[in-house]
């Protein structure tokens, strides 16, 4: 295969003069070798006696720990299973989903309660159960779902996170946005965003509005807007804006925070007196995945004391299995337990997720215009 | 190659040398477009998924909505501002380069192709460290009392103007240069013979002959802006909305496909639109 082109090549020399080789015109041949060319690079590759699972997530510095905490001892501990791992976000992997619906690529996804919801409403998952994924028995109640359709591996808090030498006293309140001193310091994230959406929820709760009736939250968000510095969409940017030190405030995750903080930041999190979302991280089986049993064992190691101890430890993530003891330290820094669950507030998400479309749109017209 | 055309029923050669592009732009490109086209026809329900109708309300909701107008305005002003930006430091840029030799254009050329070397994520990053209220940039001006406070260089369209302009550069210097090249130097001979001197010689030769690669490069410079998604949102994040970001927002956010691929079939269409007007321009230019 590989010589073919090559003796293709020294015969071009001979432009015009040689155009018959055996029997053959110059370009057929060549159409004979790229044919060939493009039907090898057809053929599918032998197949490992491995299996290889195909998992998504979020990628960053999320991914090193979740390479450290579950994928390299599940690759250990199942060595005839591989686990390729590809970034994607949240409502990337939706729309993947959806995609790949006939033909299932990606075995496992990892998406937030939201997205998980959605692509069970639209029939693109593969249920669970206590029997395929024995570790489903040991979360806690409120992290079982409906059927269980996908299974909930961890949780961190909306939160707000403020530079500590900047800010102090340190804030108590989501009111403390308004505060003149950080004006021109601050970003919110957009609304499109997951952590955007959970600071509007907090925000309707704080300004005494409701889902149904959001015009006080818009109110407040229009006399925001000047202070505002920026409007991220994204974990990496709001990293560099805490690090760069343009901002000095912002909406954010107790895990993400955490993970900026232990690369030296000066940055930590309240959970305002107004209270967090939880938000919880799915992992969601693809219907129609050829590798069923090793996509259940996969979530059933993601859902072990062992992996949630240890993405508790690397990348902050609050373990949704009761039976996990956190060492003093991680304890004492991330949101853990029955009681901190239940502190935070869990809003309808089924219904956030119908009025998002009409939210993200006037926001689109009236905020970030 | 001759003696192929010459022959025209017996060259399959071009044929079975396009074949495989062809094909690969027929399974990659057509085909996805098709489906595109049909996806902007449908409807949407939020929480349920698509509905597969025909209809063309996504297409109305797009123009009668004054908001999405002024959103394909402003990219359009965008990308004029850009490709403006581009021509002129271009210009005298490739100008330089067509007259450099040797080692001198070798250096130059590299200079001239170096951002076209990282990836759009991190040399967008690198702007944002250069053009933040704390970056270096504002941090030297300040140093030196050269200004008492910070610009806004980021979070607005200046900042996305300067990061887009220093990528879709090399496109306008390397197209203008071209047709430099191509100017016969005995034209610039006959020129000065008959008395002419350098602004008479550069706006009757050098400006009209280089035409063809100036407004090659513009279609570049532009086309590139039109298309950018990485540098809009993280230069400037939601406060400036261009094509491809609401595109993203409907498609990947709000999962709406059908009112995003509307959207982009729009913009696909304004540029082809655009495309044809140039070409007509320049073809007329050409003939006349």
């Amino acid at each position: 295969m590989k010589s073919s082109p090559a003796r293709a090549t020294t015969l071009l020399p001979a432009k015009g003069t040689l155009m018959t080789i055996r029997g053959f015109h110059l370009g057929q041949r060549f159409a004979a070798i790229f044919l060939a060319l493009f039907v090898f690079a057809l053929l599918p590759q032998r197949s490992h006696a491995q299996t290889e699972l195909v998992v998504t997530d979020y990628g960053g510095s999320f991914e090193d720990g979740w390479r450290k905490s579950v994928v390299e001892p599940f690759e250990r501990a199942h060595p005839d299973i591989k686990i390729k791992l590809v970034q994607k976000l949240v409502f990337e992997s939706m729309a993947l989903m959806r995609a790949q619906k006939d033909d299932v690529k990606i075995d496992v996804f990892m998406m937030d309660e939201v997205g998980a919801a959605q692509a069970a409403a639209e029939g693109l998952v593969q249920p669970i159960s206590v029997k395929t994924v024995p570790h489903l028995a040991e979360l806690y109640p409120a992290f079982r779902v409906p059927g269980d359709s996908f299974a909930k591996f961890m949780f961190d808090a909306s939160v707000i996170a403020y530079n500590t030498q900047q800010v102090s006293p340190a804030p108590q309140s989501y009111k403390d946005f308004w505060n003149p001193n950080y004006s021109g310091r601050i970003a919110i994230n957009n609304l499109d965003s997951a952590t955007g959406l959970s600071f509007f929820l907090m925000l309707l709760k704080t300004e005494g509005a409701t889902m149904d009736h959001t015009d006080p939250a818009f109110a407040a968000m229009k006399k925001l807007k000047p202070a505002i510095v920026t409007f991220p969409e994204q974990h990496a940017q709001l990293a560099q804006l805490f690090t760069q030190g343009d901002i000095v405030m912002a909406p954010w995750t107790s895990d993400r925070t955490l993970l900026l903080a232990s690369k030296g930041i000066p940055i930590a999190f309240v959970i305002p007196k107004e209270g967090g979302i939880i938000q919880e991280g799915g992992l969601v089986i693809a219907k129609g995945t050829r590798k069923l049993q090793a996509a259940q064992l996969y979530v059933n190691f993601a859902l072990s004391v062992e992996a949630q101890a240890a993405n508790a430890k690397f990348t902050f993530l609050s373990p949704t299995n009761s039976k996990v003891v956190l060492d003093p330290q991680t304890a004492a820094k991330i949101p853990n337990g029955l009681n901190a669950i239940k502190a935070l507030t869990h809003p309808d998400w089924k219904k956030a997720n119908e009025l998002r479309p009409q939210w993200i749109d006037r926001w689109n017209r009236e905020v970030t215009q | 190659m001759q003696s192929w055309s010459a022959k025209p029923p017996r060259s399959l050669a071009p044929w079975a040398l396009l074949a495989p592009n062809l094909l690969l732009l027929l399974l990659c490109l057509a085909g996805p477009l098709l489906l595109l086209g049909r996806i902007s026809l449908m409807g949407y329900e939020a929480g349920h998924g698509m509905i597969p109708i025909w209809q063309l309300s996504n297409y109305s909701k797009f123009f009668f909505d004054p908001f999405y107008r002024a959103i394909l305005g402003g990219t359009f002003l965008l990308g004029a501002e850009v490709t403006a930006l581009c021509l002129l430091l271009g210009f005298p840029l490739a100008f330089a380069l067509s007259r450099a030799r040797g080692l001198q254009r070798a250096i130059l050329y590299f200079c001239i192709l170096m951002p076209l070397l990282t990836s759009t994520v991190v040399r967008t990053f690198g702007w944002m460290i250069l053009l933040g209220n704390n970056g270096f940039i504002n941090h030297t001006l300040l140093r030196f009392h050269l200004i008492a406070s910070p610009l806004h260089l980021m979070y607005n369209v200046t900042g996305v103007i300067i990061a887009l302009g220093e990528v879709l550069l090399p496109f306008m210097v390397l197209s203008i240069d071209t047709s430099l090249l191509n100017i016969n130097p005995s034209y610039y001979e006959a020129a000065r013979n008959l008395g002419a001197r350098g602004p008479r010689i550069f706006f009757r030769i050098t400006l009209p002959l280089a035409l063809p690669g100036i407004v090659s490069g513009c279609v570049l410079v532009f086309t590139g802006t039109l298309s950018a998604f990485v540098t809009p949102t993280l230069i400037a994040g939601a406060r400036i909305k261009v094509m491809s970001t609401i595109i993203y927002q409907q498609a990947m956010a709000l999962l709406d496909w059908p009112f995003g691929s509307a959207i982009a079939f729009t913009l696909l269409l304004a540029i082809l639109i655009l495309f044809a007007a140039t070409l007509r321009f320049s073809e007329r230019r050409r003939t006349s």
